[in-house]
This record gives C-alpha cells, structure tokens and sequence, in this order.
C-alpha cells in the first residue's frame, strides 16, 4: 500500500521537474546497473563509462542512471519496471548501457516499454549466461567470466601444500548463481583438494567458519552482497570482514576487491569492462550497427596484491608470466640507489685507513692480553673448585649459576651452559645457563634430532669446538641449522660423566662475533665441567634420597592399614592418613606420646611398658590393646613395630603398623559361643535326633534319642553311637517291615543327593497306646557327608488333625442342610413337576380308557411320559439324599462341570423365584478333580446362595450369576462364581473367610469358612476379588489331573 | 360363536404335554406356551377362552403375566397352578382376578370344572363386550347437539328443562330428542340410562 503512494509520489515528482533544454543532436544514454550504487565494480564500471563516453564523443552525451539493487530488492522487481517506465515515458533515449547479468535481463525484458528504439550495449555480464541468451540484433557488449578454475588452478599452484578449499559467500540469487557456476568448475578438482561452501549463512556463522580454517587452506571468495540473515554487503565490507577473520590466504575473481585483503586470482578487470562498454556505446551512438556477433569476450588478468604475496611468503618470480602485481611496495634501494652508492664508497675507504691502524697496534697488545687471560682462568678454575667443595647439596644450583656466570664474564663469551645428557634417545637438558646481558635464552630442551653430530662426537667423550659454523663437517649439516637458528657464531662443547655414565656437556659460545678456542682454555673448560659434574651428582644423589622418602610417605598413606613411625628415642614422628582417619586426631595431636591418649585407660600401662621393654632392646614387638576409634568406641587393635636402621647400622627408631581385629576377636568369642550352643541345642531337642556317617554308622545322638531308646527296649548296639543304622533298617525292610522300608527309601535318597530333605509320617504303636512319627532325613551339611535323622512323635498332632476334620465334617454337613432347607421351595418345586405330570397323565389315560369316542392313541404317549417322569423324579431324590448324607470323606475323580450342574439344577427354581438369571460357563477341557463331590457341591452351592443373597439385598436391576469354570494349567483348574451383589470392601475380602464374619442379616457367618476348610482339604484355595463394576468374584483353584 | 380354546403356559414340557391331552378329552382345544413372553406374543383369540397358568415360569412368573394381561383378563379368566403353593402367593394371585388357584398335582375333575367355570365367564365377557361396542356404536352416530340432549336426558329433564338448558325452544328439543331415541333404537328413558350407564357415559 504504502509502496503504491510512494511509487506515484515518485512518478508525480519526476513529472513536475521538466529539464528538456538538451539540443537535439545530443546523445541520450540510460545506464541500467543490476547492484547496488557503491558496489566497487558498479562505481569502476560508472566512471570509466562517463569518462570514456564523454571524453571521444563529438556530441554532449548525458547520462541517466539507475541502480536497480535487484540482488537486493529481487521480490520488488515488478514495481521498479513499473515505476521505471512512468519515470521515462516521453524521454528520448538513444542508448541502454546495462552492467551486471541482472541488469541485462531487466534491459532485455523491459525495453519494449522503457525505451523501445534505443539499441542496448551490455557490460559485466557473466560469459556463459550470454551465450546462452538469444540475443535481439541491435544488442550488443562486453562479457565477463567467472574464471574460478584458473583462479583455483592459481591458488594451488602457489600454495603447492593445499589440501582445502573453502568457498565463501553470500545468500543472495546473484550468489548463488556464481556458487552454481564454481561447484561445476571445482569438480574437477575433488580428487586433488577437499572443498567446503561455506554460502548462504549468516555473517556471523561464516566468520566463526572461517576463522577456524586450519593450515593448508584456501579461501576462494565468491559474490558477498546478502548474508544468510538478511543483512546487506558491498563486496569490500565482507572482504575486510572476512579477511580479518582469516589466517589463510583468500582468492577472489573482481579486480575491484584486489588490495583490501585477497592475494589475487584471475581478475575480472571492471576498468576494461567499463571501457569497452563505452567505446562500443560510441559506436553504436555513431550510427554503427552493431549485434550479438559483436559481442566481446574479455579475458580475465591474473592479478596479485604484492602484499599478500610477501605476507604468505610468495615469490614473485613463482606467478605465472604476463601477471600483474599491484601495491609494490619500493625498497629502500629502490627508493635511494644513487645515494647510497656514494655513501657506501666513503665508507669503504676510510674503513680501509682504520684496518690498517689497528693491525699495529693489536699484534702489540695481543702478547700482553694472552698471559693475563691465562692468569683469571687459573683463578677462575681454582676459586669455583673451592665453591663446589664448601657448598650444600641444595645449594649446588645456585653455585652452578654463580659459576657459570663467572666464566661468561672471565672468558668473555657471550653465553655459558650446562646441559645434561642423560640417556640416548632422551633431549638435551639445559640446566644452567647463563647468557651475557641481552643474549636470548636458550629453550630449556633441545632434541638431539637437531644436533646429531654434535650428541654423537660428546657421548664419545670427545670435545666440539669451532670457530666459525663453516668448519663443521658435511655431516654436520643439521646441526649447523640448528646452531644458525640459535644465533651461535663459535662454540666449544666439553664433555663430562657422572659415575660411569654420559652426563652432559659444558658449552661456552659467542653470540656476537666468532672467536677462537685456545686448547688451553679447553682443557681449563674440561677441568670446570668435572667440577661441575661432581656438583650435580650431590645434587642427584639428595633428590634421590628425597624421593624415596616421599614415596614411602604416599605409599605409607596409601596403604589400608595403619601406620607410625618413631624417632630414636621412641617418640613418634609420622602417622599415616589411615591411622588418623581411624582415630580422628591430626598428626599434631597424635605425635610424640600423644596417641597415647587414644588407647584404652586400662590397656595403658601394658601398652606403654611393652613399648619401652622393647625400645629398651630395640627389637621387633607386637602390643594388642584397646584403640579410641574417631566415633568414640574402643577397637581391638594389633600393633606391630620393628626397629629401623639407618645407613650406619644405627637405630633411627620404629615403623609400625596396627590392624583393627576387633571383628576377628568378636568372630573368634561367636565361633567358640555356638558350638557350646549347637551342642547345648543338640542335646536338648525335643525330638530323637541321630547323626550318620555316609555308611550310616551312627556318630551323634541327643539325649531323647538315647531315652526313647532306653524306654522302647532298644538295643544299645543297634541304636547307640557306633551302631550301623542304615543296616538294621535295611535288615528290617528285608523281613518285611515297611515303615522300615520307607526309612531306608528316604535316607538313601537323601544320601544319593535325590531328595534335599525328606518328611515321612509312621505309625509306631507302643502296646498301650497308638502313636505316629514324623521322620525329618536331612543331609549332615560337613565335607565327609551323612545324614541327619529326626523324629517327632506326632501322635498329638495327628489326633488334632483327625478331630478337627471331624469336626469340619459335622460342621459342614449341619450347615449344608441347613441351606437345603432354606432351598425347600425349590426342591419340593422339582419333585412335585414330574409327580404333577404323572399323575395328569395317569388320569388322561382313565378317561380314554372310559371313553368309547377319545382316541387310544394318546395312551401310549401318557405312559411314556410318566415313564419319563417317574425316572426324573427318582434322580432328584438321589441327589437330595446324597447332599443330606451325612458321612462322606470318601474321594473319587469327579467331573466339576457335573457337580455345578448337579446343584445348580437343584437351585433353579429358587434362582427363579429370587429372579437370577445364571449363565454357566464350563470349560470343555476340564479334568478331574479327585475329592468329595458332595462337598465340593456344597462349596458351590453355598457361593451361589450367598450370590443370591447379596444381590437380593443390592436391590439392583439385574441380578446375574455366572458361573465358569477353566483349565489354569496341566495341574490347576479355577471355578469362579461371578455376582452382580452388594459387594464386599477391598479390606474385608480377606475377613468373609473367617467364622462369625457375615454381611447377611440372620446369618452364621460360617458358609465361607467352611468352605474355605473344605477347599484346603482339597489341597486347593479359595479367595475373594471386588469386580470393576459391582459385585464379587469367587474362585476356586483346585488341582486336577486328566484321567 | 366359536368353539373355546384352553391356553397352558408352565415351562415343564411334560407338565403341559399332560395338561393339554387331558383338556382335550373334555373336547377343548388347548394351545401350551413355555413361557409368559412367548403367549404374550401369541395374538389373542376372539373366542371364549381361558389360561391355565403355573404361577412359578422362567423369566417373568405367572403374577407377571397376570398384571401385564390386565383389563384383557375379563375375557380371559387365569387358573393358577403351583407345584409348592404358598398362601401369599395365591392371596396376591386372587387378589389380581384370579378365577381359581389348584395345587399340583390336582385332580383332573377339579381343574376341568375350573375350566368350564372360566369359559363361561369369558363367553359371557364377550358378549357384554359386543353389546357395549353396538351402543358405542350407536353414541357415535348422534350429533353433537343430540349428544347434548342425551346427555340431559338420562339426568331426568324435561325437554323444557333442556331447553332452558341449550338455549333452545322446547320444541326443536323434541326434534332432536326423537332423532336420538331412534337412533339408539331406545324404547324408553329406563332403557336409555341402561345403555348410557354401559357405554359408561356421565350421567352427572
């Protein structure tokens, strides 16, 4: 919207101003440029233009132009042709010069209306994308190319280490373009170099890139006029980002960026593109007729900064010929060749006079200064002897430096340094060194790589020295690289060992000027290095002994058990971070007799005279007493001290360790405790216990055992230890006694590793009264093997058993027919129908049979019927009888699904009556069950009567019982009784069970316990589960097995 | 009219096997359903009839099925049968309009004269049902007016009273009084509340 107004602002401005006061023969020229006003290739291509034009023109040419920014504005394009058009209608234009490849486009497309007779001469326009556009015949101009192979082929050829090539740019159309033209020119060299773009992002994002381009790359710089964000760049403002983030070389194709931080490359010279553009406009201008077969190719130049190429160490020389190097910049010689000449000719003439003077007068001095040199190097060598021989251990260093130092300033060499060379292989140490005022230091290490000759002529014990670095050897070469790059001029090296072994080297070296190296003063330098050497080897021998000291202070601490350590006098010195972490003191607390304080008030003074007896002999001791341990409590502790030599043989004092044994001791008092209690426990069971050996000779009996024995008239030799009691059992078994047989079984099972333990129950009447056993075989848990052997008179147990199942009995019958009773209706209901039938029928029969008209036929029918009838009855009867039989118990395979049909057949009526509706659900699968079905129906019975109840008093709509029954597994089958009943809360599902506990009003709260006995006695379980909706769920699960 | 038909509904198969041959030895016709839905889906019959019923059935009981038969129980009289009657039951169940309650088993003359108790009852149902749809007949063949006046009519009025009444001469009252004792072919007033009284008119 507001776009539209400012368009027709624009047009009604360009109206108002009305300046056609040009002559007619003057030439009109619209320049059309695609970029922007200050591109640099727009600003080079526009002045040699006007300058060119305007220059050879014989009539005045005037200029309109327009920077159509479409890399910029591209979406805008057709309001720009719009606004264009109503900006130039009834304008005159003789000519439309367009520079960049949109530019020519927009010509080509919007001529018809901007200017429809003016012919176009285009400039800067991408070489292929021409030759690829069908060109009108009045269009004409000057091409580019975008040589990014030769400039790549430039870059490598001058960078010969390349191995990557980052290409950057921008996000704009433009941009892309050039990096679709570049991926086609780079392909052909991915097999050489690997290439990355990094195009399309945000500035931001590529200077992060590029500044971490490693070594061994190459920046080859694309079209940069829009970011990945959307932010705007002339060429150079993202050349001098980039180059700033750069440490690798950058190429780029416009002359125009040459000189603000691209080395070169294969330029696109916009000066000649600008130039031939004009010319070509003269000539159009002229009246020439020029077209597409006019069209010139420009070949690009290669062009380099002279800078960049000194700054990536480029020589000239290496460019390719016809190059052009900008931005030289002259050499001082350059600049003043004629000056110097003169000044270097006086020089050397005078020079000449001085040599000559001095000559003289040096022989003269030169005798003089030779015996006073001798004299301060004898001195020197005796007072740095006598220094060695006074000085500490930790002093060495310093008298090294001190010494070093003197020789520096009494030899007047520019540097003296002691270097050690310890082991083959290992780098030269410089240790000491000492340089003259403003001689740089040398580096701490030095690899021998560097100096091979030099390592190999000292670690042959032979001395280096030279004056000049020409006298070294051929051999030599990698060490004289090495002393080039050190600035050394003259150097001696003197070798010297430390024990038997290769130590080092002293060197003295001259920095300034080279210097001759007397033998004299080589041998005074051997003479020092030995001093030196006997130096560094206290200094050696200390921090050797320092050393292991410490070592043993972190292996000390590092160790789990605690440790001391005592002077001579047997106070302690050192206790490691074990002990102190044990009692909770600092060393300053513990030391001397301070962890005295720790042990127990009553361990004390055994404690501190064992410690003194033994100090008093100075031997080896082991005290046991009671240690304050960090949390207060006193531990058992076992310390352990033996005397320390020192190197003279003499006693420094104790080391010592202590070990917390409070758990072994308390271990030990358990162990001793249960055997006296196992045995106590063993002779005082309640059973009749004997332990076997695996041949079943008896080792062990607990006193019920030998009284039971006793008591029963039991042989001694076939019950009492010694006695073999596998073999009486296995002479019983034979003459036919199967309690025996089963014993015999049990314990060989066990013995065999068949059984892990085995229950046997036996009758073992005394003659007064009966009585059962239990038999526990266990195996006797010792290497050697054997069993153990209870047994525990049941008898009582087994009463109670019997009495309760009893009672269970009477229990279950009394309230089974109680709920038949409560069924009464209902039974009576399924007798009297069939009696009811058969009496009808009988009376049907009468009346036929005294009627002469009704048909016989029916007879027959009746009587089937009653037949039929009579029998049903008859098995209603049986039913009944058996469910108010009171003794059962006896078991038999039954058919589940027959049971639940059975009783649930004699409840339908009263299932009707109370309006349930009953869906039975039984498996097909189902296998039998061996048990009592008259209590297992009882079971049932009594989950659906209390189903019944419950929903009777749910008041519910429905009232539906499901009864189903399922195969869980091979062994297990589940019967489930499903109500739509009040329900029981989830805490009292397990309480229903128990006795005494009913929700029913009138109830015994005896029917589920019942039933629950029942079902355990079946070896099965019964439980109750809430339904998600309303309601419970009964299941039964009971074994089974198939028939 | 047709001859009487002997509905059985008990969902002992061979209970209504039996009862049915031993109906038809009376010369009746009997139909036995197993339950009170499928008799209820069963169109009733316009003929004498009556149910035999075992008060206790699958799904809906007997007493169900009586108080869903409602009004249609006077052309249809209800014999229950039980196999273990109680007496709250039978009070309920002659308390719904029960004709007879028997006990199984029952003895066949017992139950064969209840039957023939029913269907006279029901034969005379039906024909006091067809005499009161001719008089309904007759009722809905008057104008609205003659409507009006019959109405006055059996209170007792004068065709002056009437008339005072309607708004209208004492004589277009007779009109319209003779047009409407012709029409519900009365002899006199007497017979002309008889008939109101069983089309159950208001007689207010």
């Amino acid at each position: 919207m507001s776009y539209h107004v400012l368009v027709v602002a624009l047009a009604a401005s360009v109206l108002a101003v009305v300046p056609t006061t040009w002559a007619d023969d003057d030439k009109t020229v619209l320049l059309l440029y695609a970029g922007a006003r200050l591109f640099p290739a727009v600003v080079t291509v526009d002045h040699e233009i006007r300058s060119t034009m305007q220059s050879r023109s014989t009539a005045p040419v005037h200029f309109y132009t327009e920077y159509l920014d479409l890399s910029w504005f591209e979406r805008h394009e057709p309001h720009v042709s719009r606004l264009l058009k109503q900006k130039y209608a009834g304008r005159k234009i003789d000519l439309l010069i367009s520079c960049g490849d949109a530019a020519i486009r927009f010509a080509l497309r919007e001529r018809a209306a901007l200017a429809p007779d003016a012919p176009i001469v285009f400039c800067a326009a991408e070489h292929a994308a021409m030759r690829d556009t069908p060109l009108p015949s009045d269009v004409t101009g000057v091409t580019m190319f975008l040589d990014w192979a030769a400039t790549l082929e430039l870059a490598l050829q001058l960078h010969p280490g390349t191995q990557h090539v980052a290409f950057v740019g921008g996000a704009g159309p433009t941009e892309r373009a050039w990096e679709g033209f570049a991926r086609q020119a780079f392909s052909k060299y991915e097999s050489r170099v690997k290439f990355s773009y990094h195009t399309g992002l945000p500035m931001s994002e590529v200077l992060k890139s590029v500044r971490a381009l490693p070594v061994g790359t190459v920046v080859v710089l694309s079209a940069f006029l829009r970011d990945g964000a959307g932010q705007t760049f002339t060429g150079l403002e993202a050349l001098s980002l980039i180059a700033g983030a750069s440490t690798v070389p950058i190429y780029s194709l416009a002359e125009t960026l040459l000189g603000h931080g691209i080395v070169g490359g294969r330029l696109i010279d916009f000066k000649a593109q600008g130039v031939t553009a004009a010319e070509l406009g003269l000539r159009v201008l002229d009246g020439e007729r020029l077209g597409p077969s006019d069209v010139v190719n420009h070949a690009n130049l290669s062009m380099f900064d002279a800078r960049q190429l000194a700054r990536w160490g480029i020589s000239e020389s290496r460019l390719p010929p016809g190059s052009i190097v900008r931005f030289r910049q002259p050499s001082t010689w350059e600049l003043y060749r004629w000056q110097i000449t003169v000044a270097v000719v006086v020089t050397a003439l005078q020079t000449l006079l001085i040599v000559g003077l001095v000559v003289e007068r040096r022989r003269r001095n030169r005798a003089r200064r030779r015996l006073a040199k001798r004299l301060r190097l004898e001195t020197l060598l005796s007072d740095l002897r006598a220094g060695f021989l006074k000085v500490r251990a930790d002093e060495v260093d310093q008298q090294i430096e001190h010494s070093l130092r003197r020789i520096v300033e009494e030899l007047g060499v520019d540097r003296a340094t002691l270097g050690e060379l310890v082991a083959a292989g290992s780098p030269i140490c410089m240790t000491h060194s000492c340089g003259r005022e403003g001689v740089p230091a040398l580096p701490r290490v030095m690899e021998t790589e560097g100096l091979p000759w030099i390592t190999g002529r000292l670690r042959s014990g032979q001395v280096v020295r030279f004056t000049g670095l020409e006298e070294l050897p051929d051999e030599a070469a990698a060490d004289r690289r090495t002393l080039l790059a050190l600035g050394t001029k003259s150097l001696t090296l003197v070798p010297f060992v430390i024990g038997d072994a290769m130590g080092g080297a002293l060197a003295v070296s001259t920095l300034r000027h080279e210097r001759d190296w007397s033998e004299e003063l080589v041998e005074r330098l051997r003479l020092l290095a030995e001093v030196f050497a006997i130096g560094i080897m206290r200094r050696h021998s200390e921090i050797a002994i320092e050393e292991s000291e410490n070592r043993f202070r972190v292996m000390a601490d590092a160790a789990p058990v605690m440790m001391w350590m005592a002077g001579p006098d047997g106070r302690c010195t050192q206790f490691n971070r074990a002990w102190l972490e044990f009692t909770g003191r600092t060393l300053e607390q513990e030391a001397g007799d301070g962890w005295l304080e720790g042990v127990h008030p009553d361990d004390q003074n055994a404690c501190i005279q064992s410690y003194l007896a033994a100090l008093g002999e100075r031997r080896a001791f082991t005290i046991e007493y009671r240690l304050r341990r960090s949390d207060g409590l006193y531990r058992w502790v076992v310390d352990h001290g033996i005397p320390r030599v020192g190197r003279d043989e003499a006693f420094v004092g104790y080391i010592g360790s202590a070990v917390d044994m409070t758990e072994v001791k308390t271990a030990h008092q358990a162990l001793v405790d249960s055997i006296a209690l196992r045995s106590a426990i063993f002779g005082s069971l309640y059973g009749q216990v004997v332990a076997l050996s695996r041949d079943g000779v008896i080792l062990a009996v607990n006193e019920s055992w030998s009284r039971f024995a006793q008591e029963n008239g039991g042989d001694p030799l076939t019950t009492g230890v010694g006695a073999n009691y596998l073999e009486v059992c296995r002479r019983a078994a034979a003459v036919g006694d199967g309690e025996a047989g089963r014993a015999l079984d049990a314990m060989e099972s066990v013995l065999d590793g068949r059984a892990q333990r085995v229950l046997l129950e036996y009758p073992c009447h005394s003659p007064s009264q009966a009585r059962w056993f239990e038999m526990s075989v266990e195996p006797f848990k010792r290497p050697e093997g054997g069993l153990v052997i209870s047994h525990v008179n049941v008898t009582r147990r087994w009463r109670a058993e019997a009495e309760v199942e009893h009672e269970r009995e009477e229990l279950a019958h009394t309230l089974r027919v109680t709920t038949l009773g409560g069924l009464a209706g209902s039974l009576a209901h399924e007798i009297n129908q069939p009696l009811a039938a058969i009496i009808t029928n009988a009376q049907v029969i009468r009346r036929v049979l005294q009627s002469p008209t009704l048909d016989r036929g029916d007879i027959s029918d009746a009587l089937e019927d009653i037949a039929e009838d009579a029998r049903r009855a008859a098995e209603v009867i049986r039913r009944l009888r058996a469910l108010f039989k009171k003794d059962h118990s006896q078991r038999e395979a039954m058919d589940v699904n027959e049971v639940i049909r059975e009783i649930t057949g004699l409840m339908r009526k009263d299932l009707e009556r109370k309006r349930v509706a009953l869906q039975l659900h039984l498996a097909q699968d189902l296998a039998s069950v061996v048990g009592d079905p008259v209590q297992v129906q009882q079971v049932v019975l009594n989950l659906v009567v209390n189903a019944c109840d419950a929903m009777a008093l749910a008041d519910g709509e429905s009232r539906e019982l499901s009864v189903a029954t399922r195969r869980l597994d091979a062994d297990m089958l589940e019967i489930t009784v499903q109500d739509t009943g009040t329900g029981v809360e989830e805490a009292d599902l397990e309480r229903i069970f128990e006795s005494f506990v009913t929700n029913k009003p009138g109830g015994l709260g005896m029917g589920l316990s019942i039933s629950r006995s029942i079902i355990q006695a079946h070896r099965g379980d019964i439980w109750a589960t809430r339904n998600k909706d309303r309601g419970l769920t009964l299941h039964i699960v009971l074994p089974c097995h198939d028939r | 009219m047709d001859p009487a038909v002997v509905y059985v509904v008990d969902d002992d198969s061979s209970v209504r096997r039996a009862l049915a041959r031993l109906i038809r030895t009376v010369g009746l016709d009997a139909e036995t359903f197993p339950s009170a839905q499928a008799f209820l889906e069963h169109p009733p019959a316009d003929r004498p009839a009556c149910l035999v019923l075992d008060v206790r059935l699958s799904g809906s009981s007997g007493l169900d099925l009586q108080s869903a038969l409602g009004e249609a129980q006077q052309n249809l009289p209800i014999i229950f049968i039980t196999g273990h009657g109680d007496v709250p039951m039978s009070v309920r169940a002659m308390k719904g309009g029960a004709l007879d309650f028997l006990q199984k088993p029952f003895n066949d003359q017992h139950l064969l004269d209840a039957i023939q108790r029913a269907l006279t009852r029901s034969r005379a149902a039906l024909a006091e049902g067809a005499e009161r749809r001719e008089l309904q007949h007759r009722v809905e063949s008057l104008t609205p007016r003659e409507r009006e006046v019959l109405a006055l009519v059996v209170t007792g009025m004068l065709n002056k009273q009437i008339g005072a009444e309607l708004g209208a001469a004492e004589k277009t009252i007779k009109v319209h009084r003779g047009r409407m004792m012709k029409k519900m072919q009365a002899d006199s007033v007497a017979d002309l509340v008889r008939m109101s009284g069983k089309v159950g008119l208001r007689t207010s």
